[in-house]
């Protein structure tokens, strides 16, 4: 049951109305019931990993408990002891479910090709979905807890719902505890204006996700299957409109969550902050995946000594944070070879003594200068380059796609024909919304959040928005994201 | 509370307001690819003797130079192949309703239809349910092809609105996927003087696992057929190299199960296989010298199978 389907509709409908009925102000009652539908999605989605969910959730909430417990007794050493714990235990359930056959296949490959051969079966394992985002999740629980940044839940059912919060079980945002647990231990009454907004962002995630990553989906699908035929201006044409459809479809999933969690009414934690209008690698950076980025900050970047140590250590540590970042996104050398681009980005920024740059581009203009227009543009086509690594099947393939752009047919006309021009056409119109209504909105939390002061003007537009994203809807689209 | 929700269904209302206008009022394409599955019908009702009904999807109508085929064999031959996207028991329904007595029906569906939810059709069956609900309802008969047609009544909406404005952008846009396209006798022929196009293979038909519903659905009415005096005979749908190696394990499922029930197809799937240069521009859609090659062997089989019976 994906968030853009129509069975997740009818399921949320029920959901308000028992939430905000029966339930109502019951914050206790409530959490109970969020828990419930929570294990219901997820496993309407697999059942056959909710156990290793509910056993997981088990184990973090005693480690929990344990580390409060020693630290009461002044046993600091025993408490980090226990923390240490819970972070091997994520990293090892990580390292079984997603990267075990990775790295015996890629062991294998190596003996093989020094000539010492290797009969080596790779296993048959069944990745459970969302993984990657509930062991972060639980991870940060319990380095917070031996932090003393939160008291550990004491309530099995707050906690439980805290790491299965069904809007972001998935693919995030990964939220942390000392945001979330607090706004499951307080009342929740309907909140009307937050609710209206929750909406508003739902409608700008199914904006993005229909209209433009589903719509442009099959004409990447199509030159990326058969990229050594094609020129190298359909090949830069196809890296510029993923480069797009990654951003609308996880933003866009994004949006639909933090849009669902404010009807419920909680705030969790934000995930894009319109990463494409970013001046240089580093504020994209602080601007994509923002849960991520700031989760791997906290409890890696920092902890290694951050930016606050010489050059080439600052330089190791980014290194060592973007490599696991790639990692972190799938078993594959192209998500380690991206992380380690995107670091090599950060090069030049760590030898070049810091600028600090005004909040947002076009600060108190309608639009950017000359200098953040070609800063704009080269970090867009800095991360474009990235996505291509990502976005292929293998290094060799990346390397190659890349080569045949720079050949000479960048020069010539795109190969799109027939339909396919069609749906381009609509991509391009859809994409020129969004850079419009982000730009106009990029001091807000999201592209829709202020569409005009008439209430009629704004009304416009949500129906015209609802109506096109009505005509591009089909039928099982899923996330990108959902395979990390 | 009650604000929140009186503005939510005012805005529902309004959205649902807007759909049905624009459906109304925006134009049909009246030369539209699907709208032949009205002359075929009209065809298949309005003869006035047995003839050989070519029964499938896309594949038939772009398979076949029918006219050869009622010159070799002097019988009066019916190219009903449309789109694969009608699903197979609108498309068995139908022709369960039309065929008479001395017949021959020769059954080619595409391998597709046999799978997943997409077996009861896609967006040419919401289309044809929009075009006329009144001559389509009689042959919606199950829940998934109401799902279908819902489903597929945004793709549907859009059409509307893309076939307004690529006509209105560009009045010579020229496609092949359209009513003119066809012959007399049903068959597709305004590629027959175009060369191939790049095209993507099949990799599998399998998603979504073997439809056993509308196997079943497809059994009955191969037995309602036949105890109408109908002669009904299966044949593989004709297929590119490529896509039917990547798909052997599926055909042999279909073929397994087909075997189990008693159906028999009289020719193996890969006597049907043909060069993938001689498709159009899918796996299924032959090109005209490869109608002519697949029409030859047609022909051929029939005068040994109807000799022999």
């Amino acid at each position: 049951m994906s968030i853009n389907s129509i069975e997740f509709l009818l399921f949320f409908v029920v959901i308000f109305f028992i939430y905000y009925f029966p339930l109502k102000e019951k914050s206790k009652a409530q959490n109970a019931f969020l828990l419930f539908a929570s294990y219901f999605f997820y496993g309407y989605a697999d059942l056959k990993m909710l156990p290793l969910l509910i056993v997981t959730t088990l184990v973090y909430y005693y480690l929990g408990l344990g580390i409060s417990h020693f630290k009461v007794k002044g046993n600091k050493n025993a408490g980090l002891l226990i923390s240490t714990i819970g972070i091997i235990f994520g990293v090892i359930l990580l390292l079984y479910f997603k990267y075990l056959n990775f790295f015996v296949a890629s062991f294998s490959e190596m003996f093989n090709s020094i000539g010492l051969q290797t009969n080596v079966q790779t296993f048959n394992i069944i990745l459970p979905i969302g993984i990657s985002f509930i062991i972060f999740r639980l991870i940060g629980y319990v380095i917070e807890v031996n932090r003393g940044t939160i008291e550990p839940t004491r309530n099995i059912v707050t906690f439980s719902t805290f790491v299965a919060f069904f809007p972001c079980l998935l693919s995030g945002p990964i939220d942390r505890p000392q945001k979330f647990i607090p706004q499951l231990e307080k009342k929740r009454p309907f909140n009307y204006e937050m609710a209206v907004d929750g909406l508003r962002q739902i409608l700008w995630g199914m904006f993005k996700k229909m209209v433009i990553a589903d719509n442009l989906s099959p004409i990447i699908n199509g030159i990326w299957a058969d990229y050594s035929n094609q020129a190298g201006s359909t090949l830069f044409l196809a890296a510029i409109l993923y480069t797009f459809q990654i951003y609308a479809d996880f933003s866009g999933y994004s949006d639909m969550a933090i849009g669902v969690a404010k009807i419920l009414g909680f705030n969790v934690a934000k995930n894009f902050d319109y990463p494409y209008f970013s001046r240089n690698i580093s504020e994209f950076w602080r601007k994509w995946h923002m849960s991520l980025t700031s989760w791997l900050t906290d409890y890696i970047y920092i902890p290694l000594g951050g930016n606050r140590c010489s050059k080439s250590r600052h330089f190791f540590n980014t290194m060592v944070v973007f490599t696991i970042c790639g990692l972190w996104h799938g078993a594959n050398w192209t998500f380690i070879l991206w992380g380690i681009y995107n670091g090599l980005l950060f090069l030049p920024l760590v030898l070049r003594k810091k600028k600090k740059l005004p909040k947002v581009a076009g600060e108190g203009r309608l639009l950017p200068n000359a200098h953040e227009t070609l800063n704009i543009l080269g970090t867009f086509f800095l991360a474009t380059f990235g996505w291509i690594i990502f976005r292929s099947a293998s290094v060799h393939d990346a390397f190659l796609y890349i080569k045949e752009i720079f050949s000479i047919s960048l020069f010539s006309m795109p190969n799109i024909r027939g339909f396919q021009l069609l749906n381009l056409l609509e991509g391009f119109l859809a994409i020129a919304v969004l850079i419009l209504f982000e730009w106009v909105n990029r001091r807000n939390d999201f592209g829709l959040q202020s569409c005009g002061k008439s209430k009629a003007m704004r009304w416009a537009i949500y129906l015209i928005l609802s109506f096109v994203c009505f005509l591009f809807f089909k039928t099982n689209q899923p996330f990108i994201y959902f395979q990390f | 509370m009650k604000k929140f929700n009186e503005q939510i269904i005012f805005f529902i209302l309004c959205l649902l307001l807007a759909i049905i206008v624009i459906g109304m009022v925006t134009p049909y394409n009246k030369d539209g690819y699907n709208r032949a599955f009205f002359v075929k019908d009209s065809t298949l009702i309005n003869r006035t003797e047995p003839a050989i009904i070519l029964v499938g999807g896309s594949n038939v109508a772009f398979g076949f130079d029918s006219k050869e085929i009622e010159d070799s064999l002097g019988v009066k031959v019916i190219n009903s192949g449309l789109h694969a996207g009608l699903g197979l028991n609108f498309i068995i329904d139908n022709i369960a309703d039309r065929v008479r007595k001395g017949d021959v029906v020769v059954l080619c569906p595409e391998y597709t239809h046999f799978f997943g939810i997409t077996a009861f059709g896609g967006q040419p069956l919401a289309d044809l349910f929009y075009i006329s609900p009144k001559y389509i309802y009689k042959y919606i008969n199950n829940y998934d092809q109401i799902k279908c047609i819902l489903t597929n009544t945004p793709a549907f909406l859009k059409s509307k609105l893309e076939y307004m404005l690529v006509f209105a952008i560009l009045p010579e846009y020229e496609t092949i996927y359209r009513k003119s396209a066809f012959n007399q006798y049903g068959d597709v022929t305004a590629h027959w003087n175009k060369g191939n196009k790049s095209y993507a293979q099949f990799e599998n038909f399998g998603e979504g696992g073997i439809n056993y519903k509308v196997i079943y659905h497809y059994i009955n009415k191969i037995n309602e057929m036949k105890s109408k005096g109908v002669n009904v005979l299966f044949f593989p749908p004709a297929l590119s190299e490529t896509t039917f190696k990547n798909t052997k394990g599926d055909i042999m499922r279909i073929d397994s199960i087909f075997q189990k029930y008693n159906i028999k197809t009289f020719i193996p799937a890969k006597n049907y296989v043909f060069n993938d240069s001689l498709f159009f521009d899918t796996p299924f859609h032959l090109t005209y010298q490869g109608a002519v090659l697949h029409t030859q062997l047609l022909i051929g089989d029939l005068k040994k199978i109807l000799s022999s019976k």
